[in-house]
């Protein structure tokens, strides 16, 4: 199997994806290509900065709740006073045309 | 309240933090980042009569949120260019003693400097996977990929996002 398969199966062979008879191919070809066996080496590393803690700025819950019920009522009460709006519209050319 | 305020109500104290928390990974600005997970919602509360329980509320809650960032991205990269300097990251209150907090403050920094030159689908699914802590199946759905698309890209992510670091390690 030729470098570039191999480097493309790496990630589905270190997940444990591959199938018994490519896991056979793979690791006969990892000890005998010096390169390969890098980037699997590589891949495998973890990346300790990863499990740092985050630097979150803060979130202020209350106050985002809040704008977000203004924004929900608002705009159930923008859509009732349009309903509102028209059936008074309707109730005057009703009363027009009578 | 409706029922449907109810649930929205359920849901939105549950996902609210970790949607913008999200967001903010994604935006690297909180007030943009709150801004649109107040939009996330608002569509979430629109589509909750429709949402069928074919995935959990939480996959479908970073579906929207997904969405919402790349129209908001797609629509504000017409007119600006990022400066990953400009990232406000370093805006978080800390109980660690000082001397630990800069040097986690510098690490915190220089990983999230690289991931912001990481290609857009490798970030997507780091952040997905490595950050948000989500399964491969949930990324996958989120994405719309395959999972095994999700393993290679994530795992293409995580060597370049390493060598990026490694790189700088040995420059300095």
């Amino acid at each position: 199997m030729s470098c570039y398969l191999i480097e493309e199966l790496l990630p589905l062979y270190i997940e444990g994806d591959t199938s018994a008879g490519t896991n056979k191919i793979i690791a006969e070809h990892l000890q005998t290509c010096e390169s390969c066996r890098q980037l699997y080496q590589e891949m495998k590393e973890p990346i300790t900065l990863i499990q740092s803690p985050d630097l979150m700025p803060y979130i202020d819950e209350k106050e985002e709740k809040r704008k977000f019920e203004k924004r929900y009522y608002g705009k159930l009460i923008y859509r009732a006073s349009i309903v509102f709006g028209l059936g008074y519209v309707m109730m005057i050319i009703l009363y027009w045309l009578k | 309240m409706s029922r449907t305020a109810d649930q929205i109500e359920k849901i939105y104290e549950e996902y609210f933090q970790e949607i913008t928390k999200y967001l903010y990974r994604r935006t690297g600005n909180m007030e943009t980042a709150k801004d649109l997970a107040q939009d996330v919602f608002m569509k979430a509360l629109h589509g909750l009569s429709s949402f069928k329980g074919h995935s959990s509320v939480k996959t479908w809650l970073y579906t929207i949120a997904y969405h919402t960032f790349v129209n908001d991205y797609r629509r504000k990269i017409k007119w600006t260019i990022t400066n990953v300097e400009e990232v406000d990251y370093l805006e978080q209150q800390s109980f660690l003693t000082p001397e630990d907090h800069i040097e986690t403050q510098a690490d915190i920094q220089r990983l999230w400097h690289h991931i912001n030159q990481l290609k857009d689908s490798y970030r997507e699914v780091l952040i997905l996977r490595d950050i948000q802590e989500l399964s491969y199946e949930e990324v996958a759905e989120i994405l719309n990929w395959t999972l095994s698309k999700v393993k290679t890209t994530l795992h293409r992510a995580r060597l370049e996002l390493k060598r990026m670091l490694h790189c700088e390690e040995f420059n300095t």
